[in-house]
């Protein structure tokens, strides 16, 4: 009992280390997961430049999920506005207010190039604004 | 006759009542538990089978017949068999990993410090444990209690210290139980109001990839430095594979279902069992809840204090909080901050940041308990 007890078993340098094995082990694994974003975008982008550009912007494929009918394209117009236009029709359906994922899941569902990228492009163009506890409405 | 009707009533379990009371104080125990999780709904998927193990498992009976948890061949004995194994345990963490959405954590890795911090509290109540004279296997059991985490706190006792597993479990339930009561005031006391009031930015959205990416991450770099976790954070990697790779869903959808269920439900039960008064009801027991009540405290102070340490250093301020959310009561202390930080400003959304802080206080716990396993079986 009491200190000796503790120096006797160990105690001082089991709790030293294992705190720090402890801190070690989620500070490289936090690490390692703040770069995996970084990794995949550079993978999807690095899967771009391989393909060649077309001469002109292709026509793109009519797909209808729901009801509703989209024009495709086969990669991501290069004008926001143009994003816009092709995500507003599918905003229109979710209502005023809607989660991301609502967004993605129906982007996806229209086989919409990039969806995650495109809605970040949006969020950074102030079209998606945060309404707070996770939704978001469009503001054009 | 009248020798058989007097052999079987000093047979009866009113007879051995009467010879030892603390049976029937454990009964009223559970009874007062079985109020608790039904009345009041206190983490009741919990405490209702706790309770009601705890008011089968104080039923007095004769020694030898083979009905007692502790009796070779009983029934309950083959079922405890999952307890002291750490087979319950580790199917929780399969069911666990395939309903946990590890989203906000990775769109703010650096919120997982935070988890690493309130597991401090676990090495803090190590020392404290040795210094009151427990042996360094109690010890390593009841210093997990601050994880606050249950089916890691019943693995690593039962891998260590089997003879514990009632108090400890009962204890780490307790605590998960009481959060309301414990947490809010360590919260006032180590937070300014203007820390509380501090907004957490919008998290960025995360891919599937990335999703899909973090289990295997984890389970490699995790169980690569602390093999001993392996039972605990290899199912929780497989489960959350499982819900994130999109093509056994139905397989995701069991194991958080009707696997998990049904591994809680034996898990709580006999655990409740494990209470039986003559081995439960003795000063070691009071020690153990007073040591687990200070490792869950110390372990939500580690958590907000270093919150604000990390604020010294951070351009974007974190809300301290968030430190609180670091023991691995899922969901129980992220709710728990989530109201602070409301009662504080109604529009400060804080849930989604403290369920980071909370998942990865679960893999910080299993890493510790993996860590004080090996120490002891090295030791």
């Amino acid at each position: 009992m009491g200190l000796d007890n503790i120096a006797l078993n160990n105690g001082w340098s089991q709790a030293l280390l294992g705190a720090s094995i402890v801190m070690t082990g989620l500070v490289i694994l936090s690490i390692a997961i703040s770069q995996i974003h970084k990794l995949v975008d550079f993978w999807e982008k690095r899967g771009q430049k391989a393909e060649p550009e077309p001469a002109t912007a292709p026509a793109g494929t009519a797909t209808t999920v729901s009801g509703l009918t989209l024009e495709v394209p086969d990669q991501c117009p290069a004008d926001i506005n143009q994003v816009a236009d092709l995500y507003r029709p599918i905003v229109a359906q979710l209502g005023t207010t809607f989660e991301l994922r609502e967004l993605y899941q129906r982007a996806a569902q229209f086989d919409l190039p990039h969806p995650h990228f495109t809605i970040k492009c949006l969020r950074d163009a102030h079209i998606l604004i945060p309404q707070g506890d996770g939704f978001f409405s469009w503001n054009q | 006759m009248f020798d058989l009707l007097m052999s079987f009533l000093t047979n009866t379990g009113y007879f051995f009542i009467s010879q030892d009371i603390r049976y029937l104080i454990m009964i009223a125990v559970g009874c007062v538990f079985l109020y608790l999780g039904i009345a009041k709904q206190y983490e009741p998927l919990l405490l209702v089978p706790i309770a009601f193990g705890i008011v089968v498992g104080n039923i007095p009976f004769f020694k030898g017949f083979g009905l007692g948890i502790y009796e070779d061949n009983s029934v309950f004995h083959y079922l405890y068999f999952g307890v002291t194994t750490g087979l319950y345990p580790s199917i929780v963490f399969l069911g666990l990993g395939a309903m946990t959405d590890f989203s906000s954590l990775l769109a703010q890795p650096k919120l997982m410090l935070l988890g690493a911090a309130a597991q401090m509290g676990v090495f803090f109540t190590l020392v404290g444990a040795l210094f009151l004279g427990f042996l360094p296997k109690e010890a390593a059991s009841i210093a997990i209690i601050g994880g606050a985490d249950g089916p890691t706190s019943i693995f690593l006792t039962a891998k260590l210290a089997p003879h514990l597993i009632g108090p400890i479990a009962i204890a780490a339930y307790s605590y998960m139980a009481l959060i309301p009561v414990i947490q809010p005031p360590i919260m006032r006391l180590l937070t300014t109001r203007e820390e509380r009031l501090i907004r957490m930015e919008e998290p960025r959205e995360v891919s599937r990839t990335e999703r899909l990416i973090f289990p295997i991450l984890g389970v490699l770099l995790c169980c690569l430095l602390a093999p001993t976790a392996l039972p605990l954070l290899g199912m929780l990697f497989f489960g959350n594979l499982m819900k994130e790779c999109g093509v056994v869903d139905r397989l995701a959808s069991t194991a958080r279902s009707a696997i998990i269920d049904t591994a809680t439900i034996f898990l709580g039960f006999c655990v409740g069992m494990s209470t039986q008064a003559d081995v439960f009801l003795t000063p070691k027991s009071l020690l153990i809840f007073a040591l687990g009540a200070v490792a869950f405290s110390l372990a939500t102070a580690s958590g907000l204090i270093f919150g604000k340490i990390m604020n010294l250093f951070l351009k974007k301020k974190i809300n301290p909080l968030l430190g609180a959310a670091g023991v691995s009561a899922v969901p129980g202390s992220a709710r728990e901050v989530h109201l602070m930080g409301q009662h504080e400003d109604p529009t400060n959304y804080l849930l989604m940041h403290a369920m980071a802080c909370n998942s990865s206080g679960v893999i910080g716990s299993a890493i510790a308990a993996g860590v004080l396993w090996s120490f002891n079986m090295m030791g």
